[in-house]
């Protein structure tokens, strides 16, 4: 083929991509940057004349803001929790459901059923669970004379703040789950013959064969999971069940953001902080992205050791 | 669009009179008439006849010490959560009806933010007595609006404080017909009893190619609407209180009763303001009056610690409104 007709071929290819990079450009870059603009500016909805550049103004009163430092604080903590325990779970529940156990398939569409279950309905239904009086936990506690008083799961700060989490890894596991029993039933029987008969028992074994097998789909599930809970899942989840409350105990980041936003109409202050919740995402790959490399480094170091 | 010319016409022949005091005021906007009143919602306590019956409760309440002998013998005589009230956005709102039980508000009649009020402190005291003697439930700061109906119908509790519960009342249980609606209460010091009521208004836009025509009809529309409540199904209530007098709202003695023991005390929610426009979104958008409320319900007891902390919010609202 000719260059000419490569060339001829490439531009009509362009052509066709820019409608998609078009629908990219406003769907995804413009509100980023739009978002950006407004986190500079001093823009409030309530006052038709505001919008003037501040520079970084609405960045440093957030840092000297002291509630500003607990609300990313217990964000992180419960992005953290949500992560590694729904991954936990998930682990151990795609190993039993790969099992050739009974009932199988019924077991694995029951696992998933949290991620089906809208979300409103999920909240709501674990908002009556966690009642203190009607609710299912509280009353079966009680009739079965296990407590005398009732729980304030959602009523007492720190409860609250360990219930939101629960909630939130109920609703995460099945993600992990899917993703996890994928990467099981990639691993061929080939891969664990030769561990049994060296005599490997199932610990060494699921260390030293599934684990690492199960690496590149791990750090995959995890990364998405830590961005969405951050994010995106930890507002609606922590909305639904208390707003965020009792008395601002359950605060995060995403609803910080949106308060500011609806309820006081200063859309710069709040872009601003919704520009640090990227800040911190892309510190925390970045974060992870160094250590990568210096793993490789590392083992590349060793394994030269080791052949020089 | 401002709608001053239709209120200039109701004083003229006499019609302003139908509406609840205050809630002209409220919607004026820098010198503007920008909405009209239209449907009203007073927050009411809802109680169950049959309950009070069965504690031998003959006499309402009309006091705070009164109320707090009603739940007194409501929990000894039935073992019942006498009293729910939600701890949400909601309960900011019942928070604010007992301000204005004991006759403060937001702010002083000078506009000019009094949550570090003597009034308020007793307000918090008031509420702390209702959390700490078991009256209110000790999970109060987790409630929503719904959960005040699965208790009030499943038999856990005696009253709740909020929204007219017409829906629950037109739902044919058996205990959503028991319901009645409380006289209006006062503190034990201020003789004039208040609540919360809620006016919301009809708008227009001043894009109209038509602003004469829409104001004609804005104006006959609140005079004439009674069929979008007789057959319209709209569970609020007319702010033109001339047409509370039919008998479709005094059929029901649920509906007659809020007519008759809450609507007259309905106070704007900005009261003693006449009207606080951005700084109320504010205060009532980030729920200062409900976080204050939760605090006392999770076991906060430093009053003045809570004043100052909503006191210094709220002035910062007045200042981000200026």
């Amino acid at each position: 083929m000719n260059n000419k007709l490569l060339v001829r071929r490439n531009i009509v290819g362009y052509y066709m991509l820019i409608p998609a990079t078009i629908l990219f450009l406003l769907i995804n870059a413009f509100p980023l940057v739009y978002g950006l603009i407004l986190s500079l500016t001093d823009k409030n909805y309530t006052k038709p004349k505001s919008g003037k550049f501040v520079g970084l103004e609405n960045f440093k009163s957030i840092l000297h803001d002291s509630e500003f430092w607990s609300i990313m604080g217990y964000t992180i903590v419960y992005t953290v929790f949500v992560v590694a325990f729904s991954y936990l779970l998930g682990l151990a529940l795609a190993v039993l459901l790969n099992k050739n156990i009974k009932f199988r398939g019924v077991f694995r569409a029951l696992a998933l059923f949290p991620w089906v279950i809208p979300t409103v309905v999920a909240a709501q239904n674990w908002r009556w669970l966690f009642n203190d009086q009607l609710g299912f936990i509280n009353r079966t506690l009680m009739e079965l004379s296990i407590i005398k008083e009732p729980i304030l799961f959602l009523a007492n700060a720190d409860l609250a703040r360990l219930s939101v989490i629960i909630v939130a890894i109920w609703k995460s596991y099945p993600f992990m789950m899917v993703v996890l029993l994928a990467g099981l039933q990639s691993i061929g029987d080939e891969m664990y013959e030769p561990a049994y008969i060296d005599g490997a028992n199932r610990t060494k074994i699921f260390w030293y064969i599934t684990m690492p097998t199960l690496k590149p789909m791990s750090i995959v599930c995890t990364t998405l999971m830590g961005l969405w809970t951050f994010n995106t899942l930890s507002f609606d989840n922590i909305y639904l069940l208390t707003q965020g409350g009792p008395s601002g105990s359950t605060y995060v980041m995403s609803i910080q953001s949106y308060y500011t936003a609806i309820y006081r109409g200063k859309i710069g202050y709040a872009s601003a902080i919704s520009v640090m919740m990227m800040v911190i995402i892309a510190l925390a790959v970045l974060i992870y992205a160094i250590a990568k490399y210096t793993a490789a480094i590392k083992e590349q170091r060793n394994a030269g050791d080791v052949n020089g | 669009m401002d709608l001053s010319s239709i209120v200039a016409e109701w004083e003229a022949e006499g019609f302003i009179k139908n509406f609840p005091e205050g809630s002209i005021e409220l919607h004026q906007y820098n010198g503007m008439q920008a909405g009209i009143p239209w449907i009203i919602d007073p927050r009411v306590i809802t109680y169950r006849k049959d309950v009070f019956e069965q504690a031998g409760i003959t006499k309402l309440p009309t006091t705070w010490d009164e109320f707090l002998d009603v739940c007194e013998t409501i929990k000894t005589k039935t073992g019942m959560t006498p009293l729910v009230i939600p701890g949400d956005r909601d309960g900011a709102q019942v928070f604010l009806s007992m301000m204005f039980e004991n006759g403060v508000g937001v702010t002083d009649s000078s506009v000019n933010p009094a949550f570090d009020s003597s009034g308020v402190g007793e307000v918090l005291s008031y509420v702390q007595t209702l959390y700490e003697k078991g009256y209110i439930s000790s999970s109060t700061a987790s409630y929503t609006d719904p959960d005040m109906d699965s208790m009030l119908l499943s038999g856990n509790a005696a009253m709740c404080y909020g929204a007219l519960r017409t829906t629950v009342y037109k739902s044919g249980d058996p205990i959503a017909e028991t319901l009645g609606v409380m006289p209006s209460i006062s503190s034990n010091t201020n003789n004039s009893p208040r609540t919360l009521m809620w006016v919301n208004p009809i708008v227009a836009y001043s894009q109209t190619e038509h602003p004469e025509e829409a104001k004609v009809f804005i104006k006959w529309w609140i005079e004439n609407m009674l069929p979008l409540f007789t057959d319209g199904g709209v569970n609020g209530y007319p702010a033109n209180k001339g047409l509370l007098e039919d008998k479709f709202f005094n059929e029901m003695p649920y509906i007659a009763e809020a007519i008759n023991n809450a609507v007259p005390y309905g106070t704007s929610p900005v009261w003693p303001s006449a009207n606080l426009y951005t700084a109320w979104s504010v205060i009532e958008g980030e729920n200062y009056l409900g976080m204050a409320l939760q605090e006392i319900v999770t076991g906060n007891k430093d009053h003045t610690a809570i004043q100052k902390k909503y006191q210094g919010l709220i002035e910062q609202a007045f200042k981000d409104a200026e």
